[in-house]
Parts: C-alpha cells; sequence; structure tokens
C-alpha cells in the first residue's frame, strides 16, 4: 500500500526541495519508511538539504543505466534509518532518462518503501514530466503571490491533463503581518484562486534558511512554527485530521489585495 | 438572344443559358471560348452549375462540364436540377461557399451573418425555367445535404459543451458556439466562432464571434476577462479600483464597434439584436 507522492510546483524557488526534505523526514518520524528521489537532474539540491552530500556515490541516472543496483545508490540519513535518499546526477540532464524508465523505477521503489517522495524540478518540460511519471499522488507547492499561483494553475492543469487528481496545496512563505496589512494574499485568496484542497501552509521563517545551510531538515526544530507547520501536513498525509494553524486573514482587504497584486475586477 | 452560351451568376454559383436554337457544337465552342477569355475573371472559385434553356442530354451535359473544367480554373461542386432540391442544396452551398470566402463577388451577395436558417423569398433564384427535362445529376463534388435542410455549419446555432473549469494555459476553440460549465482562469483562453458562455467565473481571455461576427455575445455568472475580443473590436470589463466582484451575470456584446456589458435580465434580450423571435 505505498504511496509515491510528487512535489511540485512550476514555478521555481517556492520551495519544493525544502518541502521534500521535510516531508521525509517529517514521515520518517513518524516511523515510516521513505525514499526521497530527486528529479532535478543536472541542478541537483536535495542532497545538500539534508546534509547528505558528501556521501553521495552512484545516483539515480546510473541506477536506472545499470552502472550499479539500487541499494549501492541509497544514501541512508544520518538520523533516521528509515529514511534514504535517491540523488540525481549532477553531471547530466533532464534528458537523460524518460519517463517510462522513471515510471518502472519508482514500481521497484514501491516494493521496499511505504513513501516515495519525489522531488520535481521547476518548469513544465522533460523533467517535469520524468518527475510525475511514476506519481500517485501530487502536493502543489506555492507562495502567496501571483505569478506562482499562475504556475501553479498550469501544473495543477497538467496534472489533471496527466490523470493525477486530486493535487493537494501547500501555501508556503506566509505572512501573516503583510496579510494583515493587505499586502499579500491570504490562504483563503490562493485556494480560491486555484480550487484544489489545501494540505498545510508554512509560515516564512528565518530558521529555514539556517536549516537549509546546516543540512538539518527544520522539522527536526518542532519549536519554530514551520517545523510544527511541517510535521502537521505529515500527519495529514497519513491520515490524521489536524487542524490548521491559525494564520489570520482579513476578509475585508480582499478586493484591496487584488487590486493590488494586479486582478482585473 | 444572339448567343449561344450566356453565363448568368447568381449567389450559388453559375447558370448557363443555352441557346435553344443553336446546335451542340457551337454551344461547346462558344461555352470554351466564353470560359477561356474570362479564366481570370472566374477564378479559382467554387460554384454550382445549373444548366437553362436548351435540354441536354446527360453525355452532353458530362461534355459541358468537362470544357469548364478545362477552360476554366473553375471547381464544379454540384449540379442543380430539380425545383425542391434546388432550393435547399443552393442554400447549403451558398453556407460552404461563404465559409471557404470563395464566393464570387455578386451584386446579390448577402453579408455574412445569417441570423435564421431559412432563406428570405428574394434572395432565392426563380428558377421556373429549371424543368425535370435533365435527368440525371451528376455526383457532386462535395456532399449536398438532399434531407431537410440543417446547418450545422451557423456558427450561432450549435454549440458545444466543455465541462470542468480552464486553468491557466488551457485552451478551448469552438467552430460554433461554446458553453464552459466551470470558470476560466487567468491565463486560460475560450475562442469560437460563435458565442461563448461561460458558467462560472471568466477571468481568462474570450473571443467569440472569432471569424468577424459582431452579433456575438459572451456571458458569464462572473465577468472578469483579461482580454475580451468580439470580432475585431477589443474590450475590457470595467477596472474599477476597489469595486466588489461583480457577482450578477453579465452579457458582453457589440454596439456602435464597442463593447458593451450588461446586467442580465429579462428585457436584455429584446433590445440586443442579435437574436430574432420567431
Amino acid at each position: 500500500m505505498s504511496e509515491v507522492i510528487v512535489i511540485t510546483s512550476g514555478k521555481g524557488g517556492v520551495g519544493k526541495t525544502t518541502t521534500s526534505a521535510n516531508i521525509g523526514t517529517g514521515l520518517a518520524m513518524l516511523d515510516k519508511k521513505v525514499v526521497l528521489l530527486d528529479a532535478d537532474i543536472g541542478l541537483r539540491n536535495l542532497d545538500v538539504v539534508m546534509g547528505l552530500e558528501n556521501r553521495i556515490v552512484y545516483n539515480v541516472v546510473d541506477v536506472i543505466e545499470g552502472n550499479c543496483r539500487l541499494k549501492q545508490a541509497l544514501i541512508k540519513d544520518k538520523k533516521y534509518p528509515n529514511l534514504f535518499l535517491l540523488p540525481a546526477a549532477q553531471t547530466r540532464d533532464k534528458d537523460a532518462i524518460t519517463p517510462e524508465q522513471m515510471k518502472k523505477l519508482c514500481e521497484h521503489l514501491k516494493e521496499e518503501f511505504e513513501y516515495v517522495i519525489i522531488d520535481c524540478p521547476a518548469g513544465i518540460e522533460q523533467g517535469f514530466k520524468n518527475a510525475i511519471a511514476g506519481a500517485d499522488k501530487a502536493i502543489v507547492v506555492t507562495t502567496p503571490e501571483v505569478s506562482a499561483i499562475r504556475d501553479a494553475d498550469r501544473i495543477i492543469g497538467l496534472l489533471e491533463a496527466n490523470e493525477l487528481h486530486h493535487s493537494r496545496l501547500i501555501v508556503n512563505r506566509i505572512r501573516v503581518d503583510m496579510v494583515k496589512r493587505g499586502d499579500m494574499m491570504s490562504v483563503d485568496d490562493v485556494i480560491e484562486i486555484l480550487a484544489i484542497d489545501l494540505i498545510g501552509t508554512i509560515p516564512d521563517d528565518e530558521n529555514i534558511v539556517i536549516s537549509t545551510n546546516n543540512g538539518d531538515p527544520i522539522v527536526n526544530n518542532p519549536v519554530c512554527p514551520s517545523g510544527k507547520a511541517y510535521m502537521n501536513i505529515c500527519k495529514r498525509i497519513i491520515g490524521h485530521e489536524v487542524p490548521f494553524m491559525d494564520f489570520q486573514s482579513d476578509k475585508g482587504l480582499f478586493n484591496k489585495l487584488k487590486s493590488i497584486m494586479g486582478f482585473n475586477n | 438572344m444572339k448567343d449561344a452560351i450566356l453565363i448568368k451568376g447568381n449567389k450559388y454559383g453559375l447558370t448557363i443559358i443555352i441557346n435553344e436554337l443553336v446546335a451542340f457544337e457551337a454551344v461547346k465552342d462558344a461555352l470554351f471560348k466564353k470560359l477561356n477569355d474570362s479564366r481570370k475573371f472566374f477564378g479559382k472559385s467554387k460554384v454550382s452549375l445549373t444548366f437553362e434553356g436548351k435540354s441536354l442530354s446527360i453525355d452532353e451535359q458530362k461534355i459541358l462540364i468537362e470544357i469548364i473544367e478545362s477552360a476554366s480554373d473553375l471547381d464544379i461542386l454540384c449540379i442543380i436540377d430539380s425545383q425542391q432540391e434546388t432550393e435547399n442544396a443552393k442554400a447549403l452551398v451558398s453556407q460552404i461557399l461563404e465559409h471557404k470566402k470563395n464566393v464570387i463577388n455578386l451584386p446579390e451577395a448577402e453579408p455574412k451573418n445569417f441570423n435564421n436558417m431559412e432563406l428570405k423569398e428574394e434572395n432565392i433564384l426563380k428558377d421556373e425555367t429549371i424543368s425535370n427535362s435533365v435527368p440525371i445529376r451528376k455526383e457532386p463534388k462535395k456532399q449536398v445535404n438532399k434531407t431537410k435542410f440543417i446547418d450545422n455549419t451557423l456558427p450561432e446555432s450549435t454549440a458545444i459543451f466543455h465541462k470542468g473549469t480552464l486553468r491557466s494555459g488551457q485552451e478551448v476553440i469552438s467552430e460554433s458556439s461554446i458553453i464552459v460549465m466551470g470558470n476560466v482562469h487567468n491565463g486560460a483562453t475560450v475562442a469560437a466562432k460563435g458565442n461563448v458562455i461561460v458558467i462560472g467565473k471568466l477571468n481568462g481571455c474570450v473571443h467569440a464571434g472569432k471569424d468577424g461576427n459582431e452579433g456575438a455575445f459572451v456571458v458569464a455568472l462572473n465577468m472578469s476577462p483579461t482580454q475580451l475580443r468580439i470580432a475585431d473590436v477589443f474590450g475590457r470589463a470595467p477596472d474599477k479600483k476597489g469595486s466588489k466582484l461583480i457577482s450578477t451575470p453579465q452579457i458582453a456584446f457589440v454596439e456602435d464597434e464597442r463593447i458593451v456589458i450588461e446586467n442580465i435580465n429579462r428585457n436584455i434580450y429584446e433590445s440586443l439584436n442579435f437574436i430574432n423571435y420567431h
């Protein structure tokens, strides 16, 4: 009963890699057997964010081309023995593998792991197509900005066209003070535009920058609001009902927001 | 008339009036010469053909048709003979011709929009001279609908349904009208040769009356398109800063070369001129 979840967004820099690392780690903290798969071939970062870049010997392209066995390429996490990483290649590019190969790989991984978390690259080209090929479910990450939302909408359309329905939304880098002032869209605004189910919101947090540079996912630190938010998301993934963290949004400023953001009225 | 051949044009094509007193050989020569001389005038049009005057056997008809095809660049769609079928076929042919934009520019040619399916009386060529003496019609090159004339090529008269929301980057283009049962997101496009109806929010681009049909309209439950075009007229929903989301259904149409958007109420249909109640 394994699940392959792809973390995608369309727009770059909204937090896919950070989210993949934290969801993977969080699920492992909840005692699930998890493998993280970096599908961003040529521009790999998942290993850096996990703090495992020194341990890479083989990568996903080696596995697909048959240069090594899957077990040789999988890297066990520093802290959690039930968490593994299958890194991407840095010296190749996204045309190095095909969607069919990815699909086979995911099926192989599903035999051993309960959750396969795929970190999708930005864009809608071959990298994206590869990443979604083997996926059962998708999580779309966006920030509450017009450009990110436009790209997320496109991505949702493409996911649905590829039979990946009922994607769930993560709204990342919410700044409650800006929402209150009317300078940033609220989570409700985003949901209204994108029309998919919300699975979690992550507040903008300085600690994420620190944790990324240290190679230590923030979810290890449940005191931070963002760490807590990620853990809540993981609990929702495995089926627990967790109330959403209270980010106050001001409905009265809805229209002012829209006009500032450039939406036509 | 002294001429062996008189070529008359009408909306649907050509009528070749053959002098009954002239021998067939002379008819052939006259036809060849006339068409050859005016090859450029007739051009590469697609036409329907009617023979009038002298009655012709099947072989004679065939010979004349061959002459026409060799002496000119015309593309003969079909031969019209009987009265009843003439009217239906002519109407259908005229639709085909107009949509192919290859119509010979004739004085009786009607403007582009057909607002109703029945042809007005004055446009039907009175063909009392065409009798049933011309026995068999040639196989039409284009399928002419012999049964009840149902025209699916009129932009406004049929619509396709699109079920579901159109997300950014998706587009639907219709040869007739289109009804979107869902929202049209910012970054999506709906285009139709006829009308566009969105049962939801319209936040994307919409282009109705794509082929220049200024009678087309756009309806949406929530009209906030990024771009709204009807035929060649370009417009945008009013951009009042800070105004509430318009939640009443609205209709957009062209009046005096400008886009007009109004709330829908039952009176609006009577004041608009593109829907005729029979």
